[in-house]
C-alpha cells in the first residue's frame, strides 16, 4: 500500500470521513471502471460501487492486503458474483414487469441504438457492446487490466488461477473483439496514417 | 517465437511484467513480424478507447459512502472531525502539493539540499557578521555599500568623543602634576622608571 493509502486510512481511523473521501476519489477510476464493465448500466455500477465502500469500512479493521485496490477489487469481484447469482434465481412473471413499465420507456431504449453501434468512429461504445457478449471470466480479465490497471500476477491471484489461464483469457478477449471491431480498426488505423 | 507467445508477452510487457532478456526476445520479434505489431497497436487503441469512455461519479453516490463511513465511525465510538479539519490530506497531486506535505517524498529529496544551503548560509552570515555587523539595512550589508552610513557616522563621533575625554583626561594629570600645559615635558630618559610589582598569577 502507498503513501497516501496508508495516511487517509490513518486518518479516517481517527475521524476524518474527509480523508475517506480522498481515498473514494483515489481509487474510483479504476474501480469504478472495472464495475461499469461488469454491470448493465451507469445505476447498476454506482449501486455496486457504493456497496463495495461500505463493505470496505466496515471490515477496514479486517483488512490485511500488501495493496488496498486489490482488495477493493476483491470486494468488488465477490459482490458482482453474487449479485450475478441473484438474477439468475429471480425469474420475472409473464407480464408483470410489461405491464408496471410505462410506455414511454418500452419505446425509447437508453442503450446505444443500432445506428449508433455501426456508425461513427467512437470506438469507446462498441467496445463497450462488444464487451458485454463476451464470457465473463474472459471480460473480468479485460476490465481488470485495461480499466483497474492490475498486473496479471494479480489478476491470477484474484480469479484464483493462473498466470498463464489469466492471459489466455485476455488473449481470447482481445481476439473475438479485434474480430467484432475490425472495420472500426481498419478506420482507425485509416485515421492515423 | 511463435506468435502466440509474442502476443502474451505484449500483453505481460504493457503490464511492466516482462523480463528484460524476454523483452529483447519479443523486440527481436516484432521487428520481424507485421501480424504481431498489428495486434500491438490495436491492443494498444483498445487500451486507450476503454479507458476513455469511464463517467464520473454521481455526488449523492459520493455522499452516501461518506455518510456510512461517518455511521461506522459513530458506531466504534470514535469522534468524527469537522469538515475541514485535515485539508492537507486531500487528494492533490503535483509537486508543490506534495512538497506543502512535509513528510512526504518531495521534502525528503529536498532535505539534505536545503540542510546544506541553510548551513552555507550560516557560514556566509556569520562571516559577514564577524567581519562587519550589518547595519545601515541589511540590503547595504549585503551589497557592500555600508561605507559612510549612519553606524560608521555615529561610531566616529564616539570616537572623537573618547579622544576628547583622553585629552581632557591628560590635561587633569598634568595639573595633578604641577605641569602647565605649555610647559615642555622633560623629556622621557629623565623621567623615573616606574616599578612594577611582579604579580603573581
Amino acid at each position: 500500500m502507498g503513501q497516501p493509502e496508508k495516511k487517509w486510512i490513518a486518518a479516517y481511523r481517527r475521524g476524518d470521513v474527509e480523508a475517506l473521501g480522498s481515498l473514494v476519489e483515489h481509487y474510483r477510476r479504476p474501480l469504478f471502471g472495472f464495475i461499469l464493465r461488469m454491470t448493465d448500466s451507469v445505476a447498476d455500477a454506482e449501486d455496486v460501487f457504493q456497496e463495495v465502500w461500505f463493505r470496505a469500512i466496515r471490515h477496514l479493521d479486517s483488512y490485511r492486503e500488501k495493496k488496498f485496490l486489490s482488495w477493493l477489487f476483491r470486494i468488488a469481484r465477490n459482490l458482482l458474483i453474487d449479485r450475478a447469482r441473484r438474477a439468475k434465481l429471480i425469474v420475472p412473471l409473464s407480464g408483470t414487469d410489461m405491464e408496471a413499465t410505462p410506455w414511454e420507456a418500452r419505446l425509447a431504449s437508453p442503450a446505444p441504438g443500432p445506428d449508433r453501434l455501426t456508425q461513427g468512429h467512437d470506438l469507446a461504445p462498441r467496445i463497450e457492446a462488444a464487451l458485454k457478449r463476451l464470457p465473463r471470466e474472459q471480460r473480468e480479465v479485460f476490465a481488470l487490466r485495461m480499466e483497474g490497471g492490475l498486473p496479471f500476477k494479480e489478476i491470477a491471484r484474484l480469479q484464483e488461477t493462473s498466470i498463464n489461464t489469466a492471459l489466455a483469457r485476455m488473449h481470447y478477449a482481445v481476439t473475438k473483439l479485434r474480430q467484432e471491431l475490425k472495420k472500426d480498426f481498419k478506420d482507425y488505423s485509416g485515421a492515423r496514417s | 517465437m511463435k506468435c502466440k507467445l509474442a502476443q502474451y508477452q505484449l500483453m505481460l510487457d504493457q503490464a511492466g511484467e516482462q523480463p528484460a532478456w524476454q523483452r529483447r526476445r519479443l523486440e527481436r520479434h516484432l521487428s520481424r513480424c507485421a501480424a504481431c505489431c498489428a495486434w500491438s497497436a490495436e491492443w494498444q487503441a483498445l487500451a486507450l478507447a476503454t479507458r476513455a469512455a469511464t463517467p464520473p461519479l454521481t455526488a449523492a453516490t459520493r455522499q452516501r459512502i461518506l455518510d456510512a463511513g461517518r455511521h461506522a465511525l459513530a458506531e466504534q465510538g470514535v469522534p468524527v472531525q469537522a469538515e475541514g479539519a485535515n485539508a492537507h490530506l486531500s487528494p492533490s497531486s503535483g509537486r508543490a502539493s506534495r512538497f506543502r506535505r512535509l513528510d512526504l517524498p518531495a521534502f525528503t529529496y529536498w532535505r539534505p539540499a536545503l540542510a546544506a544551503a541553510a548551513v552555507l548560509l550560516l557560514l556566509v552570515g556569520g562571516f559577514r557578521l564577524s567581519t562587519r555587523p550589518p547595519a545601515g539595512g541589511i540590503v547595504n550589508w549585503l551589497t557592500g555599500s555600508h561605507r559612510n552610513t549612519a553606524w560608521e557616522e555615529g561610531v566616529d563621533q564616539q570616537l572623537e568623543q573618547m579622544g576628547e575625554t583622553l585629552a581632557g583626561i591628560s590635561r587633569d594629570i598634568l595639573v595633578i602634576r604641577n605641569v602647565t600645559p605649555d610647559e615642555p615635558l622633560p623629556a622621557w630618559k629623565d623621567q623615573p622608571e616606574l616599578e612594577m610589582e611582579e604579580q603573581v598569577i
